[in-house]
Formats: structure tokens, sequence, C-alpha cells
């Protein structure tokens, strides 16, 4: 890590090239700064007059000039090289010798900072690469594939879409699995808003310094309440004090285009194998003449822009020395999908003044964002299912001319788009003769057009930090942060009268949320250094208080026409919905550390904290307490290098870690489960049963529409004794550098057990207002190890050539779940066919959402033919639920990550890699597909026409005979102790229709990806630094999945929104 | 000093904007007080809606797809798809095995009915528990109401499992099982004492049709008696109980005697009305069975046979498990207007009940939609199509197999009103007509997917079978054929001159096909499953294991509550 990072500090070096005040008597300097063991020159190395502000830094070639005060001195420094002050002469040639104690890094560590070499805890800190980042638009793009054991999966294609971030697996099973996010100290409410997909939207890219991942417990227990997922801390830009003004730009351009897309039949496909299957013609005269790629029509080729301006410097007088830092941005990002789009603007102020003689110190974050976004309609399914033969607008016409929708109706009810017709039922109304046929598929064109659902969301998060460190007892400080963050976001549905989904009536709605959380904490902190003895010690105590608020409203209906024959009913609301839900819950925590560092050589980290959280009972059913939590931790750190390999010159870095701590988990999803309450009922939920209720407020009301209804009252389910869910972490791990840092890395490995897992847990029918309840029962682990490491392979003066690789294992696993039955199970992961069904499971012995499936066994039949058998796995003679067994999970239990870079004089090349390896993936597109290939299905008799199938689900028909209408059964016969082919009482063959729950569907969907491959040129003249580069994005993925893409969220693939191949240039200017 | 005094003070400050963790809640539809009024209308709303947001959103039953969770489409899954009535196409979570008896502990539809049917009890108990203390005559009344709305969940638990968990009042402690004996005996006791609670509403002076009164609670003793062979049997498929055919004739005979009559027959004149007579010129005639189950059977004369009716409505109530459910799942888009614009073509008659009406051979030449089919069949009650309007015809070969096509369809319930207007409809072409039954309906207003048809869950015409059955087994031929022949009449059906058993069997599914309760006239004629079943039907075969004339207690309750350990083995599943 050492060389990325260091060399990166290099270039953000050029930020701080400062320039002194005026002076008199004044030398021009001219000089060379080299690496005193290779002779090479080292670039960007910073020269000060000590004693003021001027300064500057090396070029390419080593080379530096400045004008100093005649007798001046020089510090000559460079990160990882050990700082030399030399008197100012007219020709120097200074030798910079590497440091040995370099990693005098320090990282961000919770409520505090701490050098990287005294690190006990998993804690990972990473600057972006600014060189090869790809395409960013959201902060979490910028962690994909970077770290060990952080697993980010991009949602789709959708523009600023949400992923999913899970650290070294997820520990829990019902509730959030999302690590927490600190924000220059402030920890954010993990709930998204209309428009805004998480709170990592919420920063520019641009903006980020770095990110600090915490991994194990002993780092992240000090976070207790909501660490149980591991903590991202985020620190933005700040500038330097006392530096001159500097403008940074940086934007780019992006072409996005769809290279891989769903194949399915074409026109006259469609229309060979209608011929082929011998239709008569009252089914072939349905088919048009036309030949439309649906998917055509609503995906496009998109263009991108982003633009980021910064200004950095410092103010320096008597009273106050204040860097400051502005940003704004400003992003547009087109989606695959016609219509979708992101527009954002995003704007921050950093000023960090310092009073007293640095001894009070103020630090102020703002950060504010407008977000625009508009959504396509739903039409990926819709496209690969919409007949072929049949135009995007105007009159369909069948091979014998028969119109089959006339231009006049189509222009008069559909607005031009081609939609299949029928009389509508209900309308009531003479002018609306036709209307959409609702089991057909509406035309995605059509969708797209008539659809305007769009989303505009502010948001503004501040945070305002005091440091103050008292006069004349220097060794304690007292910190103190005040921090909130606000949001609203408001989205909009307009959907037209001549739509698909809402013909007639429309809609038009809204829905919007506004959420607030503020935060305090305060700690104290003293520390001490007894240098005679080599002691260090610090410790400290802190309280903190947070408070969540989220209110969500809204309100839509759809419109009787004017012509409505109901003269009462013409132009009113229809179908109108109006909601309100309002919840809040706050947190009050106590924490503290203590850190130990004795001889340079052991290192001791102790946490605790004790969080509350209103979301439990001050007292559970046994009267005892269920609100407060304690989240201890210990961790250990041995300087194997300062004990016994002072001397060794081979190895700079050698570090083991032990540590061990326990963090917790109160994000349940709902606030104040433990109280009773009663539910009023709301949107055309009423019932009729009072008689006289206008005079009895209580039970009676107006509806939306201002209707007079009954109201009712459910009384809910609680639960006094839900608690907090407890995650026991252990960790080890060795960090080490050798041959002059240039090899650097950290192997780490860890055991996680949840306890008390926040699960649904059965209710005993009879006892409490549900069957089903959240509880505190069961458990899980995940254990696994992570590698790291970084490597520097050709370091010359003008080529270099680094490299790094991560890769990391984890295996989860379910210990205990609510019974102890080994058949027990908790279904899980909802799939397309059929009601309700679903296609994972959680059961103990197996790792969470694994696929419960029937297994399938191919065998050629006496007739020749191949046929796919459910297995009568518990040979009871018949096949049902309990035959289905485990077969593979979605989480991948390999991941890795590989960057590497090649910089030529100027010039740059970066490739960044990422795979995953062991994952599985349920194909529900294609098992939803299936069903339509059989024999006549093609063609529906209820809608009277075609359809379009995935080619895929074709060769599985017809080339796998895996047939969704020819499951056959193999079963136990008891009597023969042998497995034979059902059949029923008739000698027939028994069919089982459950073909999408075969373990057929559950594709291996292991993957190399290319993130990103980048060419950049860098340029340094004097009045202006800069670079300009070409990435692209995205480029390929190397799968055996034959789906669309095998990175899938969740592990269930139904038509995702396509991910696009990136083509970024882009340039990057300081002044 | 002067400035960390100044600084502490200003920690201090914001320190105290610290709040509570004694958080209430502040949504405006959550409340903390018990409503009485509300939670009432609640305990009768159970039985039309699945939960407080409609027609989805907020589900009073977890673990199952809220839109099956309503108490009426869960007891009918469970009491049609296996019996020889219908054939459900879809492959909803456990449904192949409810159609093939293979069901076990782990089903997920019997998960929903025993949880939905629990919940409401435990609502019931819930209210009962919290208006002890009241001594209001109204209050007094409500209280009467809920216990029999408790009961009729009662009911379906004994109905459809065997030993279930008995509780009356809402405690932590988890109940223990009764047994199948001991829970009639107390709902026959229950029943016995409401039916003389001075609080009660006497039978038919309920002043709002969705109430229950006197009525519902002899109703339910009629329908108890009926089945006491099976209730009290000794082991499953022994019908060896006591026989209370002449308790059961004593309830039927009060209820046919009350003042809820047929609808469209005069008892007096022992005939049917004729309601054709009646129409207007722009109106279409309905027969009288066909106005029970329309949109407007809650005032079309409809109501006065429904001793209990569930509420459903095209604006205030929607769900997927109630009318909606029902009119919908039976058609695709090329049917004869009937109310909703939602099709799901997902549930059909299975042949052998097609052929109960008609034999097979002439059955495969008819090419009928369901206003011609009565008429051609003689019985008004034979709302059946075997073509949709597109020309495709019904096959008859019932394969098993998802094709909704293979049997008739059964379109008994609709959401026309029966004052429908005599318009004609225009194609997409501007000919006349796509459609054979020349109306539109006349509109309810509200959301055209949903209806306003009130479900009749108990139902007067039940009193005239049970009546019937009750006679038959008591040697009382005479009276049996004409308490049948009062029904056939309504439907403009022969009177028949014989009866049997196969015949009452068939009489049962042409009275009360797709009203849920098929499967408990085929256990009380000993042909579900048994060893003595001779039935077969699309789906089934005979002499399926007794153990499936119950449904096993869910495998997560018994997970839930350790007093349930081993019941499900002892009868043998």
């Amino acid at each position: 890590m050492k060389n990325v990072i260091f060399n990166l500090r290099a270039l953000l070096m050029s930020c701080f090239l400062v320039v002194g005040l005026s002076a008199f008597a004044q030398v021009m300097v001219q000089g060379t700064v080299i690496d005193a063991a290779n002779g090479e020159p080292i670039i960007g190395a910073s020269i000060l007059e000590i004693g003021t502000t001027n300064g500057t830094i090396t070029d390419w070639d080593g080379n530096f000039e400045l004008k100093v005060q005649s007798g001046a001195k020089l510090a000559i420094s460079y990160m990882g090289y050990k700082t030399q002050e030399l008197p100012a002469a007219p020709n120097m040639a200074v030798r910079l010798g590497e440091d040995s104690e370099l990693l005098e890094e320090v990282v961000v560590v919770g409520y505090g900072v701490v050098k990287k070499g005294d690190a006990t805890g998993s804690v990972t800190a990473i600057k972006p690469d600014e060189m090869n980042k790809g395409l960013t638009t959201t902060a979490q793009d910028m962690l994909q594939g970077k770290i060990a054991g952080v697993n980010v999966v991009a949602a789709d294609g959708t523009p600023g879409g949400a992923g999913s971030i899970t650290i070294r697996g997820g520990a829990s099973l019902n509730a959030s699995n999302n690590p927490l996010i600190v924000i220059d100290g402030l920890a954010m409410d993990e709930n998204g808003i209309q428009g805004v997909a998480n709170p990592l939207s919420m920063v520019n890219p641009n903006d980020i310094e770095s990110f600090t991942v915490l991994k194990d417990a002993s780092a992240t227990a000090i976070y207790g309440s909501r660490a149980s997922n591991g903590v991202i801390l985020i620190t933005t830009k700040k500038g330097a004090k006392g530096s001159k003004p500097k403008v940074s730009y940086a934007g780019n351009m992006s072409i996005g285009t769809l290279t891989n897309r769903m194949q399915v039949l074409t026109a006259d496909q469609l229309r060979g194998y209608a011929t082929a299957l011998g239709h008569n013609e009252d089914k072939t005269n349905t088919l048009g003449t036309a030949s439309t790629d649906w998917q055509d029509q609503i995906y496009r080729t998109t263009i991108s822009t982003d633009h980021n301006i910064s200004v950095m410097g410092g103010v320096k007088n008597k009273t106050v020395d204040m860097p400051y830092r502005a940003s704004i941005g400003y992003t547009l990002q087109n989606g695959a999908i016609r219509t979708s789009q992101m527009q954002r603007v995003t704007a921050s102020l950093n000023l960090s003044p310092s009073f007293l003689d640095n001894h009070l110190l103020f630090n102020i974050n703002t950060k504010g964002m407008y977000i625009y976004n508009r959504y396509p309609a739903g039409v990926v399914g819709a496209a690969l299912s919409m007949d072929p033969t049949m135009p995007v607008r105007g009159e369909a016409v069948n091979a014998n001319g028969d119109v089959l929708a006339p231009q006049n109706v189509l222009d008069n009810w559909f607005a031009g788009y081609y939609q299949r017709l029928v009389t509508p039922s209900g309308y009531n109304d003479d002018a609306w003769p036709y209307t959409t046929n609702a089991q057909t598929t509406g035309n995605p064109a059509a969708s797209l057009a008539l659809t305007n659902d769009r989303a505009h969301a502010g948001s503004f998060v501040g945070n305002f930090e005091a440091d103050y460190k008292i006069h004349g007892f220097e060794d304690l400080h007292i910190h103190a942060n005040f921090g909130a963050d606000y949001s609203y976001g408001k989205q909009t549905t307009i959907i037209s009268t001549y739509s698909y989904n809402n013909h007639y009536f429309g809609w038009n709605g809204w829905s919007d949320m506004s959420k607030y959380n503020l935060q305090f904490s305060a700690y104290a902190q003293y520390g001490h250094d007894w240098e005679e003895a080599n002691q260090h010690f610090d410790v400290m105590v802190g309280y903190e208080n947070q408070y969540f608020y989220r209110k969500n409203q809204s309100d839509g209906s759809g419109f009787y026409q004017p012509t409505n024959n109901d003269p009462t009913l013409a132009g009113q609301p229809y179908n109108r919905y109006k909601s309100i839900y309002i919840t809040d819950n706050a947190l009050q925590s106590v924490y503290g550390r203590i850190n130990w560092n004795g001889w340079d050589q052991i290192l001791v980290t102790a946490t605790f904290r004790a969080d509350a959280s209103s979301r439990f009972a001050k007292y559970n059913s046994k009267g005892e307490n269920a609100r407060w939590g304690l989240f201890p931790s210990l961790a250990i750190g041995w300087k194997l290098k300062e004990t016994f390999l002072k001397d060794n010159n081979a190895v700079n870095d050698l570090k083991l870690r032990i540590g061990y701590g326990i963090t917790g988990q109160q994000n349940l999803g709902v606030d104040y489960y433990y109280l009773p309450t009663y539910t009023t009922a709301q949107d055309h939920a009423y019932y009729p049963v009072l008689d006289g209720g206008v005079d009895n407020p209580l039970y009676a009301g107006t509806d939306a529409n201002g209707n007079f209804v009954y109201y009712t009252s459910r009384p809910g389910v609680y639960n006094t004794d839900l608690t907090w869910e407890k995650t026991y972490t252990s960790n080890v791990g060795i960090d080490f550098a050798f041959l002059n840092n240039r090899i650097n890395g950290n192997i780490d490995y860890y055991h996680r057990r949840t306890k008390d897992l926040l699960s649904t847990v059965n209710v005993s029918a009879g006892s409490n207002f549900k069957n089903q309840m959240l509880g505190n029962i069961g458990s899980l682990y995940n254990q696994g190890v992570e590698f790291a490491i970084n490597a520097v392979i050709v370091d010359r003066k003008n080529f270099k050539w680094d490299f790094g690789y991560n890769v990391a294992w984890n295996q989860n696993k379910i210990t205990k779940l609510l019974s102890d039955d080994p058949d027990y199970f908790v279904p899980t992961g909802g799939i397309g066919s059929g009601t309700g069904n679903t296609i994972q499971a959680h059961k103990v012995g197996e790792a969470a959402y694994s696929f419960l499936v029937y297994e399938t066994k191919t065998m050629v039949d006496d007739d020749g033919v191949t046929r796919h058998y459910f297995i009568d796995r518990n040979k009871d003679g018949q096949i049902n639920d309990n035959d289905k067994y485990i077969y593979h999970n979605p989480a991948a239990p390999v991941t890795m990550g590989l960057q590497t870079k090649f910089q030529f004089y100027g010039f740059d090349l970066g490739i960044t890699l990422r795979a995953n390896i062991g994952n599985y993936v349920y194909n529900d597109v294609l098992a939803g597909n299936l069903q339509w290939v059989e024999a006549d299905k093609v063609y529906q008799n209820q809608n009277g026409g075609y359809h379009s199938v995935l080619t895929s689900a074709f060769t599985c028909y017809y080339g796998n005979n895996m047939r969704s209408d020819d499951i056959r059964t193999y079963v136990w016969n008891e009597t023969t102790q042998a497995y034979e082919v059902g059949v029923d009482s008739k000698g027939a063959l028994i069919k089982n229709s459950n073909w999408f729950a075969s373990d057929f569907f559950v594709e291996n969907a292991s993957f190399l990806r290319i993130d990103n491959i980048t060419l950049g040129y860098s340029f340094n003249k004097p009045k202006v630094q800069g670079r300009a580069y070409v990435t692209v994005s995205n480029p390929c993925v190397f799968s055996s999945y034959k789906g669309l893409d095998p990175e899938v969220g969740g592990g269930i693939d139904s038509n995702i929104y396509p991910r696009s191949m990136t083509t970024v240039m882009g340039i990057s200017l300081q002044f | 000093m002067k400035y960390t005094k100044i600084f502490l003070a200003a920690l201090l400050g914001f320190g105290m904007t610290a709040c509570s963790l004694d958080r209430t809640p502040l949504d405006p539809n959550t409340d903390t007080k018990f409503d009485k009024d509300a939670v009432f209308a609640k305990c009768y709303a159970t039985f039309g809606l699945t939960g407080q947001k409609g027609p989805d959103g907020s589900g009073d039953v977890d673990g199952i797809d809220e839109g099956t969770s309503s108490f009426y489409r869960m007891f009918w899954e469970l009491n049609e798809f296996c019996t020889d009535e219908g054939w459900w196409i879809w492959n909803d979570v456990g449904l192949a095995d409810i159609r093939t008896l293979t069901w076990s502990s782990s089903n997920d539809l019997v998960y929903g009915l025993y949880s939905r049917l629990n919940f409401d009890i435990t609502l019931c108990n819930s209210f009962l528990d919290k208006t002890a203390e009241y001594t209001d005559a109204e209050t007094l009344a409500q209280r009467a109401e809920v216990r029999i709305l408790r009961a009729i969940n009662f009911y379906y638990l004994l109905d459809m499992f065997y030993r279930v968990p008995f509780t009356l009042t809402v405690s932590p402690n988890k109940p223990k099982p009764t047994t199948r004996k001991a829970l009639f005996t107390w709902l026959e006791t229950e029943c016995l004492e409401l039916a003389t609670d001075p609080y009660i509403i006497q039978a038919g002076q309920r002043s709002n049709k969705y109430r229950v009164d006197q009525a519902c609670a002899w109703f339910l003793l009629m329908r108890l008696y009926l089945n006491a062979e099976v209730y009290n049997e000794s082991s499953l498929g022994a019908k060896d109980g006591e026989g209370r055919y002449a308790d059961a004739k004593l309830y039927a005979k009060k209820l046919m005697e009350s003042s809820y009559q047929l609808h469209g027959y005069d008892k007096a004149a022992k005939k049917a009305v004729d309601l054709a007579a009646e129409r207007t010129d722009d109106h279409v005639y309905f027969s009288a069975y066909q106005q029970l189950f329309m949109g407007d059977n809650d005032n079309n004369g409809a109501q006065n046979e429904a001793i209990f009716l569930i509420y459903q409505d095209a604006v205030h109530c929607w769900n997927w498990g109630g009318s909606r459910f029902l009119l919908s799942a039976v058609r695709d888009a090329n049917y004869v207007p009937f109310g909703s614009t939602d099709t799901w073509s997902c549930f059909r008659s299975s042949p052998e009940f097609v052929f109960y009406w008609i034999d097979q051979t002439k059955a495969s030449n008819i090419a009928l939609n369901e206003y011609q089919m009565p008429v051609a069949l003689g019985d008004d009650r034979a709302i059946m199509a075997s073509k949709t309007t597109a020309g495709k015809k019904m096959s008859l070969t019932g394969s098993e197999q998802a094709d909704f096509y293979a049997s008739w369809s059964v379109l008994k319930f609709n959401g026309i009103y029966s004052t429908a207007r005599t318009d004609t409809l225009k194609d997409i072409h501007g000919n006349d007509s796509i459609v054979e039954a020349p109306w539109i309906w006349a509109s309810p207003v509200g959301e055209p997917k949903w209806p306003d048809t009130d479900i009749p869950l108990f139902r007067l015409a039940e009193a005239y079978l049970t009546y019937a059955e009750a006679c038959l087994r008591t040697g009382e031929e005479t009276n049996a054929i004409e308490a049948i022949n009062c029904l056939r009449r309504r439907a403009n059906a022969p009177e028949i001159t014989s009866l049997d058993d196969e015949a009452l069997l068939i009489e049962w599914a042409k009275e009360f096909y797709c009203e849920g309760r098929r499967r408990t006239d085929l256990i009380r004629f000993g042909q579900f499953a048994g060893p003595k079943s001779t039935k077969t039907w699309e789906g089934h075969k005979a002499g399926k294991d007794a153990k499936y004339n119950v449904y096993p207690i869910p495998a997560k309750d018994v997970t839930a509550n350790e007093n349930l350990k081993g019941i499900n083995e002892e009868i043998g599943y």
C-alpha cells in the first residue's frame, strides 16, 4: 500500500505548492533531489524555507528552483524518507535516505486517529486512486475490488443506483447488513430517500480524501451499536495551512454502450416457429408483418458528463490560521434505458481554523446536494416478451393484410402506439370503447414515452467539530462534534391515460420523505509520553447521542375521464391512495478507549461502549434491562520487527495483531416494536358494521376521497424481550513490509459469531397478535482469511510499475435457528413463477440464502429421449417440498481484486480487475421463460396473440429437453428398494409442475470482470499541472453464466437494468 | 481556565439536547389506546380483508403472500383444490401438494389458514378480555357477536384440523392442545349459550346486514350436528361418532322457518318467484340463483338468504382473497363482461364435476357461455362456460396440467348488477357485439377491477340440504326429497323423485360448488380419503391414507409451542 499511496501523495503534494511573502535579499536556489539508495530522482519532494510558508516541489527529474532569503534554511522532505534540513545554497544536490520507521502515516479510526504503525485492529485505509478510478458516480464505486473482504455490488445499471456493501460476509439475517458509514465524524442514517440511494451518494467522490474501513471488532467496537457489519469512515479533503489559493478542475465526458443483451426470437424466427408448430390460421393471422427489435426501442447509447471545481488554501494572520476548501460539482448521467437520467449538483465547504496558539481547533464541514432523477418505466421484461412482429407505432397488419389494430383507434386511445386491444369492461364511458389487453405485454416504447417518473431531492450534511487543548495542561484535550443531516426528496409519477398500465384513468401521484438525524458527541482525551521509559499512554472517554426522524407521505390517484357516462364520476379522482408514516428513534452512548504503547514493541488498545436504543424496552418481561448493550474490545499488537528484527534490513515491518470484541445491531427496520400498539385501517380497508357511525368520530371518518368510512383498529404484535443482536469477533493478523517497503501487505484471519440474531420467530398460536414476530433467536458465524499485497515491481527514474492484489475467503454458516428440527428452514428469496414461491432458505449448517431446490437428474429414456426427473431424496415414494435440498448459495466464497499501473515518463496505464469465484445465481428470467416455449404457449389463447421468448429458453427446451411441462418424478420404491419412474394408479407417468424449483436453474456465476483500463498523460508546467486520460469502464466480464450479467445482488436474476460499458475521456487541471 | 469553562458550558448546552429513549409512536395511524368500537369492527373485518390497508400492505398474517392470507380464500382453497370440483392452474407455493393429497406439516397454505384462523381468534379473545368489565347493553351485545365470530373461526379449526391448541384469552402462556371431541363439545355449548344469550340480536332482527344474529349460532349448531359422526370419530376416517341428525334437523328447521328466506322462492306457494316478470324493458333477466352471487347481492333480495354476509366493495374494501379472487381466478380476457377488468385464468372445474351435470359424450359437443349453459342444462345453477367469447372451446381432458382450458369454467360469481342495461357493445372494428350477452354491467362506483359482490358465507340453502340429509339418514326420504325440490324449484330445475347417497352428494355440489365446502361434504360421505373411499377425480386416487381427512398442525407452530410436540405423529403425519 505504501508505494501506491505515497506516489499519490506526490501528486497531492503538487497541491501544496506555496509561495512565500516577498522579502528583500533573495537568493535563487536550484537543486536536485535524489534517492540516496539508488540515485533515482525523487519526484514531488517538498522543499520548504524553514520558518516561512515559502516552498516548492521537485519536478519529474527531481529538479527544483526556489527564491529564498539569503541565509535561509531549507527543509527537504518526501513521504517515506527522512527529512533533511540544509542551509540554502545556489546549487544543491540533496540525497534523501529512506526512513525505516516510515509507517508514521496516520489513519482515521473511530473518535480519533492512530499512526498506521500503531494500529492494532484490522483497519484498511485507502486513498482514491486518482489515476485509475474509472467511472465513479458514487463513493462506493471507488471501493469496488480495492479492499480484501469488502464486497461491493453495484445494484445494476441504474444511474446513481444503490448497491450493496458487505464487509466480511453478512452478520445478520433479518436486520441490516450494511456497514455503518461515517462521514467526517457524522454517523449517517442508512435509509435512502427518493432520488438518493444511500448515504454514500451524499458525498461527491472528488471531495474524498480517504476511506478507512474498520473490519474487526477491536476497531469497530468503539462504534458499538451499529458496527456489527463494519464501519466505513470517509474523510473529505481539507485545505493546507497557510497555502496560496489553488484551483483545481476535474471533468470528464463518458459514452455508455451496452455490450450484452438478451437474445430473443426475432420476428422472422417467431413467424417461422409458429409455422413449424403447425399453428392454424386463427393463430398465425394474429402475427404482424413488422420486424421490431424491442430491446432497440428501450436501450440507447448515452453521453454523460461530470465537472468538478475546487478551491483550497489557507488564510493566516495573527489571530487565526484557517485552511479552507470549497468545491462544486455537477454530474449528468444518462441511463442505458431511454428516458432514465440523473443530474446532481454537489457543493462542499470545509473550514478548519485554529485559535489560541493551536489550542482551539474548529473543523466545519458542510455538504449540500441537489439531485434530480428520472426513472424509466419497468420495461426490461416487456422488451423481452413483446411480440416482435408488431410495429412500435401505428397500424398492425397481418400477412393477409387484415388490420389487427387500426391506425385511428391507436391514435385516438393509445397515443399512436401499437397495443393489443380489447373492449373495456367497466369504464362505462361511450367515448372510450377500447382498452389494452391486460394479459398481453405492454408496448415498452409506449411505457417509456407515457410515463414521467421523476424525483428531486436535496440534502444537507453539516458538522461542527471543536477541539480544545487545556491551557496549561496540554496532555488533555476535549473534543465535541455536533452534526446534522437533513434530506428531503419528492418523487412525482405521472402516467398517461393512454398508457398500457393505467389506461383511461391515468395516474398522477407523488411520494416524499423528509428525514433528519442529529448527533452530538463529546470526548475528553488524555495522552502522555514518558520518553525516558519509552512508554506512551492515552485514555479517552466520551458521550454521544443521536436522534433519527423520518416522515413519508404519499398521495395519488387516477381520474375518470370527463366523458364518463356517470356525470357524478366524470373528472373525479379514481383509486386514490393517500398515506402518511412517521417514525423516530434515538440512541445514547458512552464510550472510551485506552491505548498503551510500551517500548515501541507492545501495543494494547482496549475500548468499551455502552449503547441504549429506543427500539428496545427498558425492562423486558423478566424485568431485566433490554435497552442497554455493552460492547467491549481488546487488541494487542506486537511489533516483531522492533523486537527481533531490529537489525534486519530486508524486513521493514512485521507486526502481529490479535483482537477480540463485541459489536451490536439494532437496525430492525421498525421502531417501537416492544410497545403494544393499535393500527388504524387506511386505504380501501374499511368495514361497515357499526351503525350511526357519523356521530361517533372514534371509529368513523372520511377516506382520501372525502367519503364516509368505518375505521377498524388492530392490536399489533409486540415483543418486550427484543434486544441487541451481538457479534463476537476474533481477529489475528500480520502486517509486513520488505525490500525497502517495496513489498508490503497483510494477512488476517477472522471469526465472527453472531448471537441472538434478530430473526423472524414463529409465535405460538393464540399468544400474540401475529403468527410471526421479531425475536432474538439463532446464531451464525462468518470466518475467513484475507490477504492483500502491494508491490512496486519496477521503480526506475522514468518507469514505475505498481501492483496490488487482494483476495478474501469467507465462509458463512448458520448454526442455530428457531427449531432444533434438522429439516427446519426459513424460506426466503421470492421468485417470479407462481405466487409466493421462494427459492432460497436459511437452514442450520448451511450458508444464509442458500438455494433450496429439487435435485434434478437427467436420464435417457427407453425411447431415446432425454428427460429430467425430480429425485425423491427422502425416499417416501412421493415428490413434495420435503425432497428439496440445499444447493449452493449466492455469496462468493472467494473474491479478489487486482490493480496494476505502469508509469512511463508522463504516461500511465492502469488496469483493475475483479473476480468472484464460487457464487451461484438462480436464473429466474430463464425459468420464467421456459414455460412459454411449451408447444402452444408462445401463442396464448387468452391473449389472442404471440409473444417472444428468450432463445436460451429454446436451447433449454429443445436442446436440453428441459421442459416446464414434462418434469417427471423418480421415486423410491420401498418394496424393490430402488428408484423408479413415478406412475399413478392408471400407470400414467406422474409429472411435477414445479419445474422452476429445479437445481437446473441455479447456475455457477463465477466471473472475472475488467473494471477499468485507463491510459493517461500527466504534465507539469510552471503555471498548471494536470492530466488527461481515457478510461474504459466495464469493458468485459468473463463468466459461464447464461443470463445477462453474473453479478446479481441477492442471487436471483430477474431482468436487471443492464450495466453499460463506459468510455470516459477526462482531464484534471490545477492552477 | 476561562476558555475551559466556556468550552464546557457550550458542551453542556449541546448535551441537553439529548432526547429521551422512551419514544412513543408518532405515526397518526398508530395508537397505544384500546378503541372498543374500532376493534369490534376489526373482528368482523378479518372476514373480508387481509389487513389494515387495502388491498395489501399491512397484513394480519405473516409468512404467506398477503393476497392469499384471506380468511375466505384460505379455507376455500383448502376445501376446494383437493376435491372433484376444480383445479388451480398456477404454481402457487404449496398448491401442488394440496391438489394431489401429498401435503405435509410444512405446507405453506395450511400454515396460512391455521395462522389466519388463530389470528382471528386471538383478536376476538383480546376484545373479550378488554371488555370483560363492561356492563352496558351495547357492549354486551357486541361481546355476544364477537363470541359468534370466534366460534366460526373455531369451527373451521375443528373441521380442518384434528387437535388444535385452545385458549380463550390472550396471554404469553402457550396454549395446550384440546381434543377434537372436546372442541366439538365446547363449540356446541358455546353456540347453545349464544343462541339464548339475552343480548344477542334475535334471528332476522339485525339492523346491519353484515352483522351476525341468533340465526348464526343456530347455523353453526346445525353444521356441527350434521358432521357429528366425523367430528367425534374415534380415529380418522372411522366415522363412528354419535350421529346427531335429529339435532341437525331441529336447527335446520329453525332456520327454514325464520325470517330468512331463499331468494326468489315463495315458501308458502312452494314455487319460484318469477323475477323476470319484475324486470323493465331495458333490464335483462338474471336468475334468482345467479343474483345470489352478483355485484348488488347486498340489496337485490339475495341478502335475505345470507345468514352471514361478508362485505366486499369496489371503493372501500379491497383484498385479493375475497370476491376479487372468485371473479378473476376463473376467467381469461375473453369472457362475457363480468364486472372486473382483471382476469387471472387460473381456476377451472375438473371434468368429473362437469359430468355431474351432463354425461361425457354430450358434454364434449357443447360450446356455450355461462348465460346459455343454464338454459341448455335446464338448471339455473349450471353457471358454467364451455367456450370463451374468442371461440376457444374447453377440452374436458382435465389433464392435471397447467391448462386452463382442460375443463369448463365455473362462473357463478360475477360483479355485474342485476339492474344491468341491454346496450350493445361494439368490437374494435366497430362491429356489433364481440360479446354474446348484450349488456353493459351497471357499474358500481369504484375501480372496475374490484367488485362489489359480497360473499354469502352462510346461506339459508344449506339448511334445506342439511335438513334433506338429516332426514335421509333418519329414514324420512319424502321430507328429504321435498327439501331438495325447494332448491331445485328455485333454480328452475326438474324436481327429483328419489334420493340416494350418491345423488345427495351431487346435489350438494350443484348447489354449493365454489363456495368452499366440498371437502367437508366428501369426508362426511366417506369419499375423501381413507381405505373405504371409492371416488377418483383429476389428481386424486381413491383409498388415500385417512390422515388426509385433516390437515396437520403446521410445523412452525409445533416448533413455537412445545405443548404440541408429537401432535402430528399421533395422526400419521
